[in-house]
C-alpha cells in the first residue's frame, strides 16, 4: 500500500460535518467528505481529508466557519497501518 | 491495462494466457497465486523485450505487470485487488432513504470506503441515477479511477446516460448494457450501498 | 475431457524442489548402518542394503499424478518411471508393489486402466506384481514399490563420475513441455505421441547393455532435469562441460519451449541451480529443455573415453536411443558449462 499523510478534522455531528464540506466547497478548498476512521473512533461519523497542501489556505477560514469543528488530527498511512495523532491548531 | 484473472491456474497457463493477451493488448497485468508463475512470467516478458514488475500481495497473491510504458510502475504498488468476489451495484446518488443530502454524503462515504478495501469487486455496476458518479463533475471519480487503476470494472448503464443526456460526458469505466447487467448481478454475490 | 480422463497434473514435475527437500533431508538423523551401502545421503531416490557377500537388496518407490489424461497410458509411464530407478543403480526388478491413490467418487473402471499399464510394463520389465495398497485421495495418483538386486561391488553410485568421463545419455529431453503443451492444447498429436513412447519405455534394455561396460556413475534423468540430476552426479567435486548440439531433443519440445509452454518444475529446477549453470550462447529455448523435469526419462552414464565408441555402437545396435553429451572436467568455475 502507498504511504499516505494527511490532515483529518473530526466532528461532533454530522449536521457540522455536512455544513463543513459546503463551507470549504464555497471557498474552493480542495477536500473530501469521508466516512471517519475506525482509527479515531468505532462510531459512524464524517470527517474532512485535507491534502496536506490544503492546510495553510483552510486554517484561516476556520475563524469565520460556520459549524463547529471538533477535533483535528494528523492521519498516516504506512506499511498499510493507520496512525491517527492528534493535532492542535 | 489488461486485466487477467490466472489464480488457480497451473504453469504454462498463466503464461499462455499472457501471451495471448499480449498479442491484443500494450499493457497487461496478470494475478497468479505461486511465485514459480511470476517466474515465468518474468522469464517471457524478458524473452520478448518487454518490461515487467512483480508485485507481492501475500503468499499466495502475486500481481505481474507486463508491458510498456511508465503506467505498470506507477500502479504496482497497490496493495488492493480486484476478485471475482462480489459485484457493486450503485443505482442512485445517494445511499438509503430518507434525507438526500445525508444520502448523497453517505454515498460518496461508500464509495471512498469502497476504494480502499483490501479485497475489491470485479465490478461496479451504475444504473439509473448511479451513472451520475462515472460522468464528468462527479465527485467520485478519484475513488472510481482508483479502483480502476486496482483492476475494478466501471461499468455504466447506457440507456440511463442517454437519458439523462450524460453519454458524452462519461468520465470513467464502459458503457454497459442490461444483459451485461443481469449476467454479472446472476454471477456474483451483490453488494449495494 | 471425459469422464474417463484424468485430470492432468504434471508427472514429476509434481515434484518437490530439490532445495526444498535436501533442506529437510539434512535435517533428518542419518542412519550409520554397515549393511546400507547407498541411503539419501547421496542425493539417490533407491536405497541399496547389503544382504551377502554378493548380494544387495535395491529398494525404490516413486510415484506422482498424471501427466497425460489416457490412464492406461498413465499406468504404463509411472510404472516404466519407478523401475527405472533400480536400473539406474545398476540392479535387476525382481518384484514391485502398486501404490495407488483414487478418488472416492470416480469410475473404478479407470483405475483398472492404470493397473493394466502398470502390470503390462512390470511383465516387460520381467519382474513380478505382488499386489499393493490403495487410498482414497482427491486426485489420481499411481507407481510402484520396486524390489530388485545387484552385486554389492557393481553398484552405480549417481554421484562418483571421474575427471575426464564421457557422459551418455539415452532418450531425448522435452517431455515435460511436450506433454504439459499437449494437456493445453498448444501442441500436436504427433509430438505428443512419441513423447509418451519415450515416457514408456524401460531403461532396461539401456542398464543390460550398460554393464557389459564400465560405468563409473549412473543416474536416471526424472523431475529435477537434465541440469538437476547432473549437477547431483557432479557432487560439488567435478565440473561438467556439455555440447548442446549433440543433445537430443524431442520433436515439438524446443518449439513448445520457444513458445513458452514452460512448466513450474523447470524453473523450480531453474532456480535450485542459479549460479551453477553458465550458456555460452543465447538460447532460452534451450535452456529451458535443459531444466526440463522428465517423467521417465533416460540414463545417464559417465564413462571412461577409452569405451565410449562401443558402449555408443552397442546401445545403437540394441535399438536404444544414445547420445554422448559432454564431459566431466576437473572443478571450474561454474559446475556446469553448456556449449553450443
Amino acid at each position: 500500500m502507498i504511504n499516505e499523510s494527511y490532515y483529518l478534522i473530526a466532528f461532533a455531528s454530522t449536521h457540522a460535518a455536512l455544513r463543513a464540506e459546503a463551507f470549504f466547497k464555497a471557498h474552493r478548498i480542495t477536500m473530501k467528505l469521508i466516512p471517519l476512521p475506525a482509527v479515531i473512533s468505532a462510531g459512524c461519523g464524517f470527517a474532512i481529508k485535507l491534502a496536506i497542501g490544503e492546510v495553510q489556505a483552510a486554517l484561516p477560514l476556520l475563524k469565520h466557519a460556520t459549524f463547529e469543528a471538533a477535533q483535528f488530527y494528523q492521519i498516516k498511512k504506512e506499511k498499510g497501518e493507520t496512525i491517527a495523532d492528534s493535532w492542535v491548531i | 491495462m489488461f486485466k487477467i484473472d490466472a489464480m488457480g491456474d497451473v504453469c504454462p497457463l498463466p503464461v499462455i494466457k499472457a501471451r495471448k493477451a499480449l498479442k491484443e493488448h500494450a499493457q497487461i497485468f496478470i494475478t497468479v497465486d505461486n511465485e514459480i508463475s511470476t517466474q515465468n512470467l518474468s522469464k517471457m516478458a524478458t524473452q520478448l523485450g518487454l518490461p515487467v514488475e512483480v508485485g507481492k500481495e501475500s503468499a499466495t497473491s502475486y500481481r505481474v505487470y507486463i508491458g510498456a510504458g511508465d503506467k505498470a510502475v506507477e500502479v504496482a504498488p497497490s496493495a488492493r485487488v480486484a476478485t471475482d468476489d462480489y459485484v457493486v451495484v450503485i443505482n442512485a446518488q445517494t445511499m438509503g432513504v430518507g434525507d438526500d443530502q445525508l444520502g448523497y454524503a453517505l454515498l460518496k462515504g461508500f464509495t471512498y470506503s469502497l476504494a480502499e478495501q483490501d479485497t475489491l469487486p470485479s465490478h461496479v455496476l451504475l444504473y439509473n441515477g448511479g451513472v451520475h458518479l462515472s460522468v464528468e463533475g462527479s465527485e467520485v471519480l478519484d475513488d472510481l479511477n482508483a479502483l480502476v487503476t486496482a483492476g475494478v470494472e466501471i461499468l455504466s448503464c447506457g440507456a440511463c446516460l442517454d437519458f439523462y443526456g450524460l453519454t458524452e460526458k462519461l468520465a470513467v469505466g464502459e458503457v454497459t448494457n442490461m444483459y451485461r447487467i443481469v449476467e454479472l448481478m446472476s454471477q456474483h454475490h451483490v453488494v449495494r450501498p | 475431457m471425459s469422464k474417463k480422463d484424468l485430470i492432468i497434473c504434471g508427472g514429476c514435475n509434481a515434484k518437490i524442489g530439490p532445495g526444498n527437500l535436501s533442506k529437510l533431508l539434512n535435517n533428518l538423523p542419518k542412519q550409520q548402518n554397515e549393511q546400507l551401502l547407498v541411503g539419501f545421503d547421496s542425493s539417490d531416490d533407491a536405497a541399496v542394503v547389503q544382504l551377502s557377500e554378493d548380494l544387495a537388496l535395491v529398494q525404490t518407490l516413486d510415484f506422482f499424478p498424471a501427466m497425460v489424461s489416457d490412464p492406461y497410458l498413465f499406468g504404463k509411464i509411472a510404472a516404466a518411471n519407478a523401475l527405472s530407478d533400480v536400473y539406474a543403480m545398476g540392479g535387476e526388478v525382481i518384484s514391485a508393489l502398486n501404490i495407488v491413490c483414487f478418488p472416492e467418487q470416480d469410475d473404478l473402471a479407470i483405475l483398472g486402466e492404470i493397473l493394466r499399464g502398470g502390470a503390462e510394463k512390470v511383465a516387460e520389465a520381467g519382474a513380478i506384481l505382488a499386489g499393493g495398497h490403495s487410498i482414497h485421495d482427491a486426485q489420481a495418483k499411481y507407481g510402484l514399490s520396486v524390489t530388485g538386486k545387484v552385486h554389492p561391488k557393481r553398484i552405480w553410485q549417481n554421484n562418483a563420475p571421474q575427471n575426464g568421463d564421457c557422459l551418455v545419455l539415452t532418450k531425448a529431453l522435452g517431455v515435460g513441455i511436450v506433454t504439459t503443451g499437449y494437456s493445453v492444447g498448444e501442441i500436436g498429436e504427433e509430438a505428443f505421441t512419441k513423447a509418451v513412447a519415450s515416457m514408456e519405455m524401460l531403461n532396461k534394455t539401456a542398464a543390460e547393455v550398460a554393464k557389459t561396460f564400465t560405468v563409473h556413475s549412473c543416474t536416471d534423468v526424472t523431475g529435477f532435469g537434465l541440469l538437476g540430476h547432473l549437477s547431483e552426479m557432479l557432487n560439488g567435486k567435478l565440473s561438467a562441460e556439455l555440447n548442446v548440439k549433440n543433445i537430443p531433443v524431442l520433436p515439438g519440445a524446443y518449439d513448445g519451449a520457444k513458445e513458452f509452454l514452460i512448466t513450474a518444475g523447470g524453473q523450480r529446477n531453474r532456480n535450485h541451480l542459479a549460479g551453477k549453470v553458465t550458456f555460452t550462447f543465447d538460447d532460452f529455448a534451450f535452456e529451458e529443455l535443459m531444466f526440463d523435469p522428465q517423467t521417465s526419462g533416460g540414463l545417464l552414464f559417465s564413462v571412461p573415453e577409452a569405451e565410449l565408441e562401443a558402449f555408443l555402437a552397442d546401445l545403437e545396435k540394441n535399438a536404444v536411443t544414445a547420445s554422448f553429451i559432454g564431459r566431466i572436467t576437473g572443478k571450474q568455475a561454474f559446475e556446469i558449462i553448456v556449449n553450443d
